[in-house]
């Protein structure tokens, strides 16, 4: 069901009418006197009461629009020029034999472009041009992607066969990593410890210190900070993840907070890093999850109850500040 | 001659004003709509008035108010007054030391009153004493008095169920908490600073004043709100709305002194902000179904429910209020015009029944009220009025004013046409109760500015006639209701229970009206943004028996 029909897996029809009077007729099953074995009854209350789990799945998932397979479509990248030469609008470049990636069906298609485009030079129409313009559209995005299938490009291939050997890296035991595995993390840890400073900004300006931004206008920095939220990266507990884990391990609490760090946000974050990316341009929703993990961790890590090592940098609507900072759990406040 | 003609229009006019019905007499109506009889203000059935509260800042000033000073309002001047730090008294002195200043603007709001303006700032008072130089006007509505501790917390202490508690001890066991919250656990009570709450530590021991610590100041404030509509509430158990909503309040309370203040402060304001426009939400669904029930029994349509019907009907009150989305829709404003259309509709059919059985219900009466069962002579019961309704159907429709607006058609039409004249009807939202219940509903929405943490509710959408909300927690509002129900799912199945899970989440929104189940593309959306949180665990895939974190 999942391969041919992944829009209905349940099995039920696909009408919408139909389906729903499927479902209230089913219903009545769970109405019969007598007891229905336990597996009958969870799988009838998940499809009739509509508690089962997600149903996106299937081929659409990996083929649909904006799905798997068009996230990576190289065209979403910057393409070589060379590869623009070769297979824009070539036709010649499409082996006229069979071989990996090429069928009669692909050697077809072009004889029929050419055919077209051979009709189009006899017709004489003030639309030639426009004729022109579409055939040519079209059959230069089938040859660049064929062209990309055979030379093996895809959008962030770079960054996602780092990402896969991080993962790999991090389902070895830590005992069983290498000195260069371990510094590989280390060095992943420190890039993301790096972003989530350079995106603390309060009132507008960037803020190069260690900090946490807590709220609008307050921003926690000092050495606990420092000390104490450094982000970690672990294996995700759920089995087959494609995620990292982040976690932040303050005091007692160690490890208690956790982030995902998903694929996504790993590419942007090397493509921020590369400098290919103005760091405004960053979108700043990936990072939610990890921010709110750190402010999660401070407030768990008891900030506000330390005696010493805190500040709070309070700002004020006509951008001015308040220092409140904490030794001996005594609080000076200065004001400038 | 001339005196005679003039006597004669005189009597005339004056015939003509015996024969008006009282609706339309100035002393009982408003400049909007029929004034609402005690009959109904003084039952459970009766909505409170909400005003607007911009920001949820001034929703804990309002509470710091009411329950260490007495009111919201200062009682000596009638204008408002917002907390600003920079105030200077008349010798141009500071009225805030610098400490105080430093903890003020450490918990401040930014909120814009309309899209073309600028920013306003708001504070929110992080301990009592902050709270002594903002107040409200004088005749504003209390809504922390009403849609709070008079509210859900009076109906779950007079009447849920507390395994043989009396009211009193709840009452005692509420306020105790209340008060301890907001002094704060980690407030600097003492003169030993070490382990304090940084925002305490600022403002130093002697900022805590002495009539702050007395918590028989504080419990007397709380006993009067919570007691003062105790006649007015919903005579059974089992109402999930208010048992839900004071438990959280609880809940949230027992919180303060685990977290930093500022986080919890935080956490206090999202709760209100969200959980008391459901509770008045709910309860304009009062109004909603008798006005379905009258009509339905005197147009002759259908069966009286049953006394168990009506109870049913009243404790689900709370079901499916909103529906979330991600596309923007206008059903809160749908709720609150059929709200004032219902509310004028019923008011002028209870003055016509009054008009036409006046053997059986007397509308001036100032000691009669609506009740679930009428258990006494003092209360008409839901089902004895709907039973009048039906059986004075003939008596209303020969009213003489029934026969000149509606002559030969039924109750539902007269009424309608009878409401038409009044601007609370024709436009609720744009004067009167329901401007002031869509002012206090702005609470709810994410805010342009300084609503960065995300403890909205709704995502404004388009302007004008096109305006509408996209209904979808803030990532602050999904970290309470996720603490929240894990607090509850422990509470009611201790750690048999099992761990959290999506489904406990839904559940708890549901409780509020907020029901993920049936919305097919905010459920995806729910499980996306609590996995980019960190909070969800293992795969989506899970459905709602996915695992979830709890943050706090």
């Amino acid at each position: 069901m999942s391969l041919f029909s992944p829009y209905s897996s349940h099995g039920l029809d696909p009408s919408e009418k139909l389906r729903n009077k499927q479902l209230e007729a089913l219903k009545k099953l769970l109405e019969v006197p007598g007891e229905l074995s336990r597996e009958t009854r969870v799988a009838l209350e998940h499809v009739v009461k509509k508690h089962f789990p997600s149903t996106d799945v299937g081929v659409p998932r990996l083929l649909g629009k904006n799905k798997t397979m068009d996230s990576l479509d190289p065209w979403r990248d910057d393409l070589d020029s060379s590869f623009y030469d070769t297979w824009d609008s070539e036709y010649d470049n499409v082996p006229s034999h069979q071989e990996p990636f090429v069928t009669n069906l692909e050697i077809q298609f072009i004889t029929i472009w050419k055919e077209l485009e051979e009709k189009l030079e006899q017709l004489v129409d003030p639309s030639v041009s426009d004729i022109h313009w579409a055939l040519r559209r079209w059959s230069s995005n089938f040859l660049m992607h064929l062209g990309a299938l055979k030379e093996g490009l895809s959008a962030w291939s770079r960054e996602i066969d780092d990402f896969v050997t991080l993962l790999t890296l991090m389902d070895k035991r830590e005992e069983e990593r290498t000195f260069d595995e371990k510094r590989k993390i280390r060095e992943i840890e420190s890039r993301i410890d790096n972003l989530l400073n350079s995106t603390t900004t309060i009132g507008g300006k960037r803020d190069s210190k260690k900090a946490i931004k807590l709220s609008d206008n307050v921003i926690l920095s000092g050495k606990w900070v420092v000390e104490n939220l450094k982000p970690e990266v672990t294996s995700t507990e759920s089995s087959g993840s494609v995620s990292l884990g982040i976690r932040f391990k303050v005091g007692q609490s160690r490890g208690k907070e956790k982030a995902m760090l998903s694929a996504l946000m790993y590419l942007w974050l090397t493509r921020r890093e590369n400098g290919y990316l103005d760091e405004r341009c960053f979108p700043q929703e990936l990072l939610d999850g990890i921010t709110d993990a750190r402010v999660r961790a401070a407030s768990r890590g008891d900030y506000a109850f330390v005696n010493d090592d805190i500040e709070l940098l309070v700002k004020t609507p006509n951008g001015r500040e308040y220092t409140l900072e904490r030794i001996d759990g005594e609080v000076g406040v200065r004001y400038g | 001659m001339g005196g005679n003609i003039r006597s004669r229009g005189l009597m005339a006019r004056l015939a003509c004003a015996m024969d008006e019905p009282l609706y339309l007499r100035k002393e009982y109506r408003t400049a909007n709509e029929p004034k609402v009889p005690d009959l109904i203000s003084k039952s459970f059935v009766f909505v409170p008035s909400a005003g607007m509260r911009l920001a949820p800042e001034v929703l804990v000033l309002e509470l710091m108010r009411e329950v260490f000073i007495g009111s919201h309002s200062n009682q000596d001047l009638t204008k408002a007054k917002d907390i600003d730090p920079e105030e200077r008294d008349d010798n141009g002195n500071n009225l805030f030391t610098d400490r105080e200043r430093a903890v003020l603007y450490a918990l401040q709001g930014r909120r814009k009153k309309t899209r073309g303006s600028t920013d306003q700032t708001f504070f929110a008072p992080a301990y009592p004493q902050l709270a002594e130089n903002g107040w409200f006007r004088k005749n504003s509505e209390s809504i922390i008095k009403y849609l709070l501790f008079s509210g859900p917390i009076a109906q779950d202490v007079y009447q849920g169920n507390h395994g043989g508690k009396t009211p009193e001890t709840r009452m005692d066991e509420i306020s105790k908490l209340t008060w301890q919250a907001l002094l704060g656990n980690k407030s600097c009570l003492d003169h030993d600073l070490k382990g304090k709450d940084i925002l305490a530590a600022t403002l130093k021991p002697d900022s805590f004043k002495e009539k702050y610590k007395d918590f028989d100041s504080a419990k007397k404030n709380l006993v009067q709100m919570i007691s003062s509509r105790k006649n007015a509430l919903m005579p059974f158990p089992g109402d999930h709305l208010s048992a839900c909503i004071t438990r959280d309040f609880e809940e949230i309370c027992k919180l303060e002194g685990e977290i930093p203040r500022m986080q919890w402060l935080h956490l206090l304001m999202t709760f209100l902000r969200f959980a008391l426009p459901m509770w008045l939400l709910a309860q304009m669904r009062i109004t909603r179904i008798l006005h379905q029930w009258v009509i339905a029994a005197v147009d002759g349509e259908g069966e009286i429910p049953s006394l168990d019907q009506i109870q049913d009907e009243l404790a689900n009150r709370n079901r499916y209020l909103l529906q979330p989305t991600l596309v923007p829709t206008r059903e809160l404003f749908d709720h609150i015009d059929a709200y004032m259309k219902c509310r004028v509709e019923l008011n002028i059919f209870l003055y016509c029944l009054s008009a036409a059985r006046k053997d059986e219900l007397d509308i001036t009466d100032k000691n009669r009220a609506i009740s679930l069962n009428g258990k006494d002579s003092r209360h008409l019961g839901i089902e004895h009025l709907l039973f009048l309704a039906r059986e004075s159907s003939s008596q209303i429709k020969n009213l003489d004013r029934f026969k000149e607006i509606a002559d030969g058609l039924n109750v539902r039409t007269f009424l309608a046409r009878e409401s038409e004249q009044f601007s609370a009807w024709r436009n609720p939202r744009k004067s009167g109760v329901g401007k002031n219940i869509d002012e206090f509903f702005r609470v709810l929405y994410q805010s342009e500015t300084g609503d960065e943490s995300g403890g909205y509710l709704l995502v404004p959408r388009g302007q004008g006639v096109k305006r509408g909300f996209v209904v979808f927690p803030g990532q602050l509002l999904l970290k309470v209701i996720a603490y929240l129900s894990a607090r509850d799912k422990l509470l009611s199945h201790g750690s048999a229970g099992g761990i959290l899970v999506l489904q406990d989440l839904e559940d708890h929104f549901a409780r509020y009206g907020i029901d993920f189940s049936i919305a097919a593309d905010a459920r995806p959306m729910l499980m996306e943004r609590l996995q980019s949180m960190g909070l969800l665990h293992g795969s989506p895939d899970a459905g709602s028996s996915v695992a979830v974190e709890i943050p706090y």
